[in-house]
């Protein structure tokens, strides 16, 4: 009965967030115990981004070939809502079955970088190109 | 030898996704549920002791934080009784019964918290303790001083007292500003009965305020932000227009030196704290998806404990209109009174009572609902009682206390005598709205009748008064 905020912990920990003293500067609930994987237990809403709650190992892909062995290739598209001045195209990743009005890009554009999560085996662009935030949404392999 | 119809048709259980908050079971074997709306509601609910009031309110709050998914503050645990909550719900029978419903027991994250002062007992599991910021203590200083005239002179020199460490140097500094010495002395009496209590952060230790900040990498943040400033700068000058991810400032927060506060998480990223912002504890644990329980067990009986209960009030109603964060989510707070009539009543003519009849009454555009509990229903205030959406009445004896149920609910003769004659458990919900209703073949239907039926059971452990071995 002496831990009762046991659960409390657990939550904060799954969010990837904390509580901190603002006199002492000390966190407050720091985690410490056994890690149960809260990720399917908790259904979290929206105010919690998912960015926080997945654990991540993140390598980037030098090498624009280890993308095609994943049947992956980076393809261009005419933009109509550009998100900065002069901007003509967007970057997208599709698969090999290009869509129409998708242009074929056999090396990797300027200015992009591939970042590809080994532990949840998915994979994204960064670039100026990519999104207005400069990172692209994730896709699963 | 072929019967030619079987009579005994069995059919397969079919899942049904709902939104509404189920509260308790029909008569008829249905569903009773309250709908999620735009406007928070009033719920009340009231009954004599050991009728299963606590435990329905319990069962409430459980499905309103896993369901809905919305924040809770526990405002007064008068009797150790939430302790419990951090446990899910381990009596086999109650288990069954969640498991007809496509329910599983689980537990709440509860934040105990306690209000500083001195001479307190403190308890042996985890808790929290509590403090107001000085600065509010003098702001109020009409609540929570016994100043008449002398009052108005203590607000005017307030933003020369602020800075002050020590009640020694508050006298100085009032001594310079006002010429009357029976004034100043009036004024240092009073403040020092409360400093002595060590009610304020002014010599305490206690949280009064916490900060609340988000483990962020800063390749999320910023993907190009680890190279060098410059660097950065001359290949992605600022544009001109389109939406700018993060503002300049931003951009050189995380870059500055000595920033890294946060340790790293994983190896090989770096992490920062980000999106740091100052709450008072209540809401500081609220925020995160935690439910914050302030036990009241020994400020109740503190002459202070109203004046205390308006500062908690007051901060939580700012926030509510004020705060970045909560107004742009727009994100709802729910309040748990139990036994409010110790808070608010008619007798009780103090400035909670004030509060709590401006919660009722303006909580709607400020998305506030209210969850009380009382045993005497004719002591609620009337404002409170008139706002109330939703009530869940168990068992009375008194006629006066259905007679006043049946005149704000506007109730039938015959189910004002049903009041009374109410088993354990069994509840007669009332509405000035509707309430949502499943029957056993799935179909879904709005009804404004009152409805009689049993609660449901809580999904973490309710904590029993004791258990007894039959032999």
């Amino acid at each position: 009965m002496k831990h009762i905020h046991h659960f409390a912990k657990l939550v904060l920990k799954s969010q990837g967030k904390a509580i901190i003293n603002s006199r002492t500067e000390k966190t407050l609930l720091k985690f410490a115990g056994n890690t149960v994987d809260l990720r399917k237990f908790l259904k979290l809403p929206h105010m919690f981004p998912e960015e926080n709650v997945t654990t991540r190992k993140v390598i980037e892909l030098g090498d624009y070939n280890d993308l095609k062995r994943k049947n992956l290739i980076v393809s261009s598209i005419q933009t109509t809502t550009p998100w900065f001045a002069s901007q003509k195209v967007r970057y997208i990743l599709t698969d090999k079955r290009i869509p129409r009005g998708h242009q074929y890009w056999d090396n990797c554009p300027h200015g992009v970088k591939i970042q590809f999560d080994k532990v949840n085996n998915v994979i994204r662009l960064l670039g100026r190109n990519v999104s207005p935030n400069f990172i692209g949404p994730w896709r699963q392999l | 030898m072929k019967f030619a119809y079987q009579f005994t048709e069995k059919k397969e259980p079919v899942t049904i996704w709902i939104n509404e908050l189920p509260v308790m079971v029909n008569e008829a074997n249905e569903l009773v549920c309250i709908p999620h709306s735009i406007d928070m509601p009033v719920i009340g609910t009231v009954g004599k002791r050991a009728s299963g009031k606590s435990y329905m309110n319990h069962s409430m709050i459980d499905r309103i934080y896993w369901y809905w998914k919305e924040p809770l503050l526990c405002m007064n645990d008068l009797t150790h009784e939430l302790i419990s909550w951090g446990r899910a719900n381990s009596s086999k029978q109650q288990i069954e019964l969640l498991a007809k419903y496509g329910e599983s027991p689980k537990p709440l994250p509860i934040v105990y918290l306690y209000p500083h002062f001195k001479n307190i007992i403190l308890p042996d599991h985890d808790f929290y303790e509590l403090s107001i910021p000085f600065e509010f203590f003098l702001q109020s200083a009409p609540y929570f001083l016994d100043l008449k005239k002398s009052a108005d002179h203590l607000k005017l020199n307030l933003k020369y007292i602020m800075h002050c460490k020590s009640p020694e140097e508050i006298q100085e500094e009032l001594s310079l500003r006002i010429k009357n010495k029976n004034i100043v002395q009036t004024i240092m009496v009073s403040l020092r009965k409360y400093v002595d209590e060590e009610l304020t952060d002014f010599n305490s230790n206690a949280l009064s305020y916490v900060d609340v900040g988000d483990y962020a990498s800063m390749a999320a943040m910023y993907p190009y932000a680890e190279m060098e400033e410059d660097k950065a700068r001359r290949l992605y000058p600022p544009r001109k227009y389109g939406p700018i991810p993060f503002t300049k400032e931003q951009f050189d927060y995380f870059l500055e030196d000595g920033r890294e506060i946060g340790y790293p998480i994983e190896s090989g990223l770096k992490y920062y704290w980000s999106n740091r912002s100052r709450y008072t504890p209540m809401l500081g644990f609220a925020r995160q998806n935690l439910i914050p329980v302030l036990n009241t067990e020994q400020l109740r009986s503190k002459k202070y404990f109203h004046s205390y209960m308006y500062y908690l009030l007051d901060v939580i109603i700012n926030n509510q209109s004020r705060d970045k964060y909560w107004s742009t989510n727009s994100l709802p707070v729910w309040l748990f009174f139990d036994e409010v009539t110790r808070v608010a009543s008619t007798t009780l003519k103090k400035e909670t009572t004030d509060k709590l009849r401006e919660i009722a009454q303006s909580g709607r555009p400020l998305r506030m609902g209210l969850l009380y509990v009382t045993q005497d229903y004719v002591k609620v205030d009337s404002i409170l009682r008139s706002q109330t959406t939703y009530l869940f009445s168990f068992r009375f004896t008194a006629k006066s206390q259905a007679k006043t149920i049946r005149d704000d609910m506007h109730l039938s003769e015959y189910e004002e005598e049903e009041i009374l004659s109410l088993r354990k458990h069994e509840v007669l919900g009332m509405t000035s709205e509707h309430f949502v209703v499943y029957s056993p073949d799935g179909q879904r239907y709005e009804t404004e009748k009152t409805q009689k039926g049993i609660s449901l059971p809580p999904l973490s452990e309710h904590s029993r008064p004791r258990s007894i071995t039959h032999t």
